[in-house]
């Protein structure tokens, strides 16, 4: 049964795109007619006192769902969580009552000082169990299941002991939470550590992913690097459709960060998201072969009827 | 770090060596350097390959961690930076992140510091104006998303009879500051200069109107009529406030009074005042 609703097509609400945003959909007349089904925020931008940011966040959702992505809990650091930090995210989410909650499975802490970036695990045991403790930690605090995000990497440890998907599928085992698929960032680490993307995703529970990221990314020649200042390439968009293939329509948002273009430009991106979805869920098409899954997969996937 | 190569280090020990890698100041071979290791000691801990070394993947981390930084307070301190030039904007932010390194989980907060830090530092030695142009800066950006309040109206005023009118009590929105800079910063900010601002004593009043942060420089009297309002006040002591940072000058009640309220309608107008 899948515990996080798929909510549709959405964005990241992007302070280029507030007015526009919210025009367009005041102007919609029907549900089918709105830019988009829901909204993204990042949590930290909104968790100030006042102002536009908050004033926008209000407007917007009194007309769309919007769903709460965090990039600071920093659930993978040996710190300990940030009460202060719980406070400020439980009151906004009382405020707003997102659809979900989520962060990302890294670190970007440490001894009292924050790096503002998503560092990398080594995928040990002891880190299984210091990130399913916290993320325990968090969802009661928090009293919801919450989802946990892939980051894209560029480097991996010398000791680790289990691979990126064995570590998400035994989180959400242990704790319950949810999986945010980010496909780029999939694809982005198949790249820079040269494993199959088409094997993350077979590897990954069926039912654990309650929502998707597409983005762009930059390829700097020796590595790919994740910067959400281009469109969704190529590539990506076929790593999607294996996606839509193994886990079902789930909620699926573009994530554009830098070199924000225009509000159409990024709403085109999430009607081909969608128009790819339904295509890939009417059955028009089988697995794309640069991502063909194991067989293994193939099984699990005729037997389930995917 | 030989041993440290042979077995594998705990959680602890590996997020403390790459956060000390990570966010040394000048990349992850010269922090190796710097600790008598080869370029190659962290090839035990980060599996390397022919595309890129061990330490070549953790500098892509340390690049992302400065630059995200400096990115973000080259943003909010475009005037600063603009000053500075580039290449000495890059190095005040080298400096200030080895001795104020972000603590607080919003990117938001990570210039608080900087005023208070680039007046201390050589690079502003023969430009003390720099510190205050930083802190008007870091003013703006604070009050941009600063507490709400609802603002006293003109229409409502109005409403009131005198004697209810001149003992309302009301304060200064919260989303307000009142710096005192030992230079003319506005006139800086308006036309960036690298010479910097006449050495006058100023005060500036940095308000959040709707969405927008406006400053303006203000007078000793309504500077003094401004400190009184940041706590419940009612008109009437406003007025008095204002007569008293006059009472040096001969001058007519009548036209004190007016001109005290020149400065209210002002503040009713900008959006100012709430009810206490």
């Amino acid at each position: 049964m899948r515990r996080f609703p798929h909510l549709g097509h959405g964005i990241g609400l992007r302070p280029p795109h507030y007015q526009p945003l919210l025009q367009a959909l005041r102007a919609a007349t029907t549900a089918a007619e709105r830019p988009v089904d829901w909204v993204e925020i990042i949590s930290e931008n909104f968790m100030v006192e006042g102002g536009n940011p908050r004033a926008i966040l209000r407007q917007v959702r009194a007309e769309v769902p919007v769903v709460m992505h965090g990039v600071s809990l920093s659930l993978g650091s040996v710190d300990p969580l940030d009460e202060r930090y719980l406070d400020a995210l439980d009151a906004l989410a009382r405020e707003v009552e997102p659809a979900w909650i989520s962060d990302h499975l890294c670190w970007s802490s440490f001894g009292g000082h924050t790096g503002h970036d998503l560092w990398p695990l080594p995928f040990t045991d002891e880190a299984l169990s210091h990130v399913a403790a916290r993320v325990q930690t968090v969802q009661d605090r928090l009293r919801r299941p919450i989802l946990v995000e892939n980051v894209s990497s560029y480097l991996q440890f010398a000791h680790a002991e289990l691979t990126e998907w064995q570590f998400l599928s035994a989180l959400v085992q242990r704790t319950g939470c949810g999986l945010l698929l980010d496909v780029n960032n999939v694809f982005v680490s198949a790249h820079n550590h040269g494993f199959a993307a088409g094997t993350f995703l077979d590897g990954l529970p069926r039912d654990s992913v309650g929502q998707i990221h597409l983005a762009g990314h930059r390829d700097e020649g020796t590595h790919l690097l994740d910067t959400h200042d281009h469109p969704v390439c190529d590539g990506v968009w076929e790593l999607y459709r294996a996606a839509v293939a193994r886990f079902g329509g789930v909620a699926t948002l573009i994530e554009r960060d830098d070199d924000i273009p225009p509000l159409d430009d990024v709403v085109a991106e999430s009607r081909r998201a969608a128009a790819l979805e339904r295509e890939v869920l009417a059955g028009a098409e089988a697995w794309p072969a640069a991502v063909k899954p194991s067989a293994t997969t193939d099984e699990r996937v005729a037997r389930d009827g995917v | 770090m030989a041993s440290e190569a042979r077995q594998p280090p705990s959680l602890r020990a590996l997020q403390e060596l790459l956060y000390d890698l990570m966010t040394a100041p000048a990349g992850v071979t010269a922090a190796l350097s710097a600790r008598g290791l080869p370029p190659d000691a962290l090839d035990g801990v980060i599996a390397g390959d022919h595309r890129l070394s061990a330490a070549a993947r953790l500098d892509i981390y340390a690049n992302m961690y400065f630059f995200r930084i400096l990115d973000v307070l080259r943003e909010e301190f475009p005037r600063t930076a603009g000053a500075l030039g580039t290449d000495r904007f890059h190095d005040l932010i080298t400096d200030y992140l080895l001795q104020a390194r972000p603590a607080h989980p919003s990117l938001r907060e990570a210039g608080a510091r900087l005023p208070g830090f680039l007046r201390e530092h050589a690079c502003a030695l023969d430009r003390p104006w720099l510190a205050e142009l930083a802190a008007l800066e870091r003013a703006h950006r604070e009050l941009f998303d600063g507490p709400d309040a609802e603002p006293l109206t003109l229409e409502a005023l109005q409403g009131l009879t005198p004697e209810a009118f001149s003992t309302l009590p009301v304060r200064l929105i919260p989303a307000h500051r009142l710096l005192v800079h030992p230079f003319e910063i506005s006139r800086l900010w308006e036309a960036a200069a690298t010479d910097g601002p006449p050495a006058r004593e100023e005060t500036l009043l940095v308000w959040r109107r709707e969405v927008t942060v406006h400053h303006r420089a203000v007078s000793a009297e309504e500077s003094t009529m401004l400190r009184r309002a940041a706590a419940p006040v009612t008109f009437a002591e406003l007025c008095e406030a204002f007569a008293g940072a006059r009472a040096a000058t001969t001058q007519d009640e009548a036209a004190l009074a007016a001109e005290a309220f020149q400065i209210l309608a002002r503040w009713v107008d900008d959006g100012l005042l709430t009810g206490a």
